[in-house]
C-alpha cells in the first residue's frame, strides 16, 4: 500500500508541478500532505505534460560518477541517441558503444526478424573493464536481458551498470537501473517512445482497452 | 510450379528455391540482414542464439564443398543444430524416392532443408510437399537456380562497388551448364544492374539468352570493355555431353582470364569467380590471386549471406505461427 502511494505522490508532483528531480528528493514527507484525494495513477494526454527528454538527460547526467575507465554503450537505437549525449556531456576518453540486440530478442520465435537490424560496434576490448549500458526506456527487461546476453558473447567484463532516462514500469524480468531519469509508471495499453527530428521529445499513445 | 510457392499469405519469404519472381525490397532485405552478421564472423565468439533448437538438415545429392561448409557454418552460427547428408550416406541409393527421404527426415521434428540436386526443380518439388512450418532453401538444382551464391555475390559486388545503378558487369564462360548464371541474371536484373553481358563460345551459351535481359558476346575481349564486374564461370566438364570445347589449351586461349585479356575491363573492376577455381582452365593463377580478385571474399560472405537468408525464412516460419 505504501508503494502505490508513494507512486502516485511522484507522479502527481511530476506530472502538476514537472519536477523531474525524484532521485536527488526524498518525498517521504510529502505523502500525507500532497495527497490528492484522488489522481490518476498515468498521465492522460491532452492534460499533463509530458516529460522533456534533455532534461531527463541532464537529471541522468549528474548521477553517473566520474570515471576515466568507463566505457559507455548505447543500445540501438533510442538508447545511443542518449548515449551519445551523455558521452559528451561526461567527456568519456574511450569512444562510445553501440550494441543491436535484434539476434538475442526473445520474441524471435513469435515475430520473426526485425525490419530494420544495425551493426553493434564495440571498439574495445572490454574484459575486466566496466560497462555502462545505455537505454531511453526501460519497460519490461527483457532488451536489458537480451544486451546482457549479447555483450557476453563480446567478453567478460567486470561489471555491468544500467542507465536508463525513463522507467515506464512493467517489468517481467528482475531488472532494476542503477541510474535513472525519470520513473514514470504507465498502464500496459499506454505507449512512449522517445523521437529524434529536429528537437528529441517523447511520443505519447493512449490505446482504449481492448473490448 | 508457381513462383509464389516461395512466398507466404503476407508476402514474406517461406522458402528459397529461385530468384525468378522476388522483388527487389525482398533481396535488399537479404543483403541489409547478411551486412549485420558479417561482425558476427569476426567476434571471439562467432554464434547468436536465433535458431536455437532448430534443425537444419543439409540434403546434398550432388557433391559440395564451398556451398555445405559455408550452409553449415551459417546454421552453426545461428545456434541451430545441423545435420550432413551427402550422396553415399542416403538411401536414395538404395532405391528410396527424394520425398520419401525427405518424410523420414520430418519425421525426426526437422525445420529447414538446405537441399542441392542434380536435377532442376527438386528444391519445388520438396517444398510443394513438405509440412507449412518447414522451410526448403535451394542450394542448386540442375542447371535451373542457385539463388544463394548468386545473393553472396550480389552482397560482395555491392561492398565493393556500393549499389548497381551505374555498373556494368560480365559473365564469362560456361553459361549453358551454370545454374549460377541464370541466377546472377536474374539478381543483377532485379537489383537495376543496367547492363549484363555474357560471354562464351557459341557451344557453352544457351540459346535465347539474350531474352534473360543481358547482351551477348562470343568475343571476350569485347565483352569485357569497361566492365566493373568480372564473373567468371568453371567449366562443368561433368554436365558436358559431347564435345563443347575444342580443348583445354584453346578454350584458355580464347575465354581465359588472364592479366593481358582483364586490362580491358575498368582499372577498378573486380574479380569474381564461385568456385572451384580451374587454373590454366578458365582463370590464370595471376588474375585468381591478384589484387582485382575478389573470390575469397565471397566465400566469406557466403557465411553471413546463407546466415541472413535462413533467419529471415525461419523468422518467417515463426511469425506466421505454423509451427506446430
Amino acid at each position: 500500500m505504501t508503494y502505490m502511494l508513494t507512486f502516485s505522490v511522484r507522479i502527481c508532483l511530476v506530472l502538476n508541478q514537472n519536477l523531474n528531480t525524484l532521485n536527488s528528493y526524498d518525498f517521504s514527507f510529502l505523502i500525507m500532505k500532497k495527497l490528492p484525494t484522488k489522481q490518476p495513477a498515468a498521465p492522460v494526454p491532452g492534460q499533463t505534460p509530458i516529460p522533456q527528454p534533455e532534461a531527463l538527460i541532464r537529471q541522468l547526467q549528474q548521477q553517473i560518477p566520474p570515471a576515466g575507465d568507463l566505457l559507455m554503450i548505447g543500445i540501438h537505437s533510442g538508447g545511443v541517441i542518449i548515449a551519445q549525449r551523455l558521452h559528451k556531456a561526461l567527456a568519456i576518453a574511450e569512444p562510445l558503444g553501440m550494441l543491436d540486440i535484434n539476434f538475442y530478442r526473445d520474441d524471435f520465435s513469435q515475430v520473426g526478424l526485425q525490419p530494420v537490424i544495425r551493426s553493434s560496434h564495440l571498439p574495445w576490448d572490454f574484459d575486466a573493464r566496466n560497462i555502462l549500458l545505455v537505454d531511453d526506456i526501460l519497460h519490461t527487461g527483457r532488451t536489458v536481458r537480451a544486451a546482457m546476453n549479447a555483450l557476453f558473447d563480446y567478453g567478460r567484463p567486470a561489471s555491468i551498470r544500467l542507465a536508463v532516462l525513463l522507467d515506464r514500469g512493467g517489468r517481467e524480468l528482475p531488472v532494476q537501473p542503477d541510474y535513472l531519469g525519470l520513473l514514470l509508471p504507465l498502464q500496459a495499453q499506454q505507449h512512449i517512445k522517445l523521437i529524434q527530428d529536429q528537437a528529441l521529445y517523447f511520443l505519447f499513445r493512449d490505446d482504449p482497452p481492448c473490448r | 510450379m508457381p513462383v509464389n510457392l516461395q512466398l507466404d499469405e503476407h508476402g514474406k519469404l517461406r522458402h528459397l528455391l529461385t530468384l525468378d519472381g522476388l522483388d527487389r525490397s525482398i533481396l535488399k532485405s537479404i543483403l541489409d540482414t547478411a551486412e549485420t552478421f558479417i561482425d558476427v564472423g569476426h567476434r571471439e565468439i562467432k554464434k547468436v542464439p536465433l535458431l536455437r533448437g532448430r534443425t537444419v538438415v543439409n540434403l546434398f545429392f550432388e557433391a559440395s564443398t564451398r556451398t555445405r561448409t559455408t550452409f553449415e557454418l551459417a546454421a552453426k552460427r545461428l545456434s541451430a543444430d545441423v545435420i550432413n547428408l551427402s550422396p553415399e550416406k542416403m538411401s536414395t541409393s538404395k532405391g528410396e524416392t527424394v520425398l520419401d527421404t525427405v518424410r523420414n527426415l520430418e519425421a525426426m521434428h526437422t525445420d529447414m532443408f538446405v537441399v542441392r540436386h542434380h536435377l532442376s526443380g527438386t528444391a519445388h518439388l520438396i517444398a510443394s510437399h513438405v509440412p507449412a512450418h518447414v522451410r526448403i532453401i535451394n542450394a542448386g538444382d540442375g542447371r535451373h537456380a542457385h539463388p544463394t551464391q548468386a545473393l553472396l555475390d550480389m552482397f560482395t559486388i555491392r561492398q565493393h562497388k556500393g549499389n548497381f545503378q551505374q555498373l556494368k558487369v560480365a559473365i564469362v564462360g560456361d553459361i549453358l551448364h551454370s545454374r549460377v548464371a541464370r541466377s546472377q541474371i536474374l539478381a543483377l536484373n532485379i537489383l537495376g544492374c543496367p547492363e549484363v553481358r555474357v560471354a562464351g563460345p557459341r557451344t557453352l551459351l544457351p540459346t535465347h539468352i539474350e531474352r534473360m535481359g543481358v547482351r551477348v558476346f562470343t568475343d571476350m575481349v569485347e565483352a569485357l570493355n569497361d566492365v566493373d564486374v568480372v564473373i567468371m564461370l568453371r567449366l562443368q566438364y561433368e554436365r558436358m555431353q559431347g564435345q563443347l570445347i575444342p580443348s583445354a589449351q584453346e578454350y584458355f586461349s580464347l575465354y581465359g582470364l588472364t592479366p593481358g585479356k582483364l586490362t580491358a575491363a575498368r582499372s577498378d573492376a573486380i574479380v569474381m569467380h564461385p568456385g572451384p577455381i580451374n587454373r590454366g582452365l578458365e582463370i590464370d593463377s595471376a588474375v585468381a590471386d591478384g589484387k582485382q580478385s575478389v573470390i575469397l571474399a565471397q566465400v566469406t560472405n557466403g557465411i553471413a549471406v546463407r546466415m541472413a537468408i535462413m533467419a529471415q525464412l525461419m523468422g518467417a516460419s515463426a511469425a506466421t505461427g505454423t509451427a506446430q
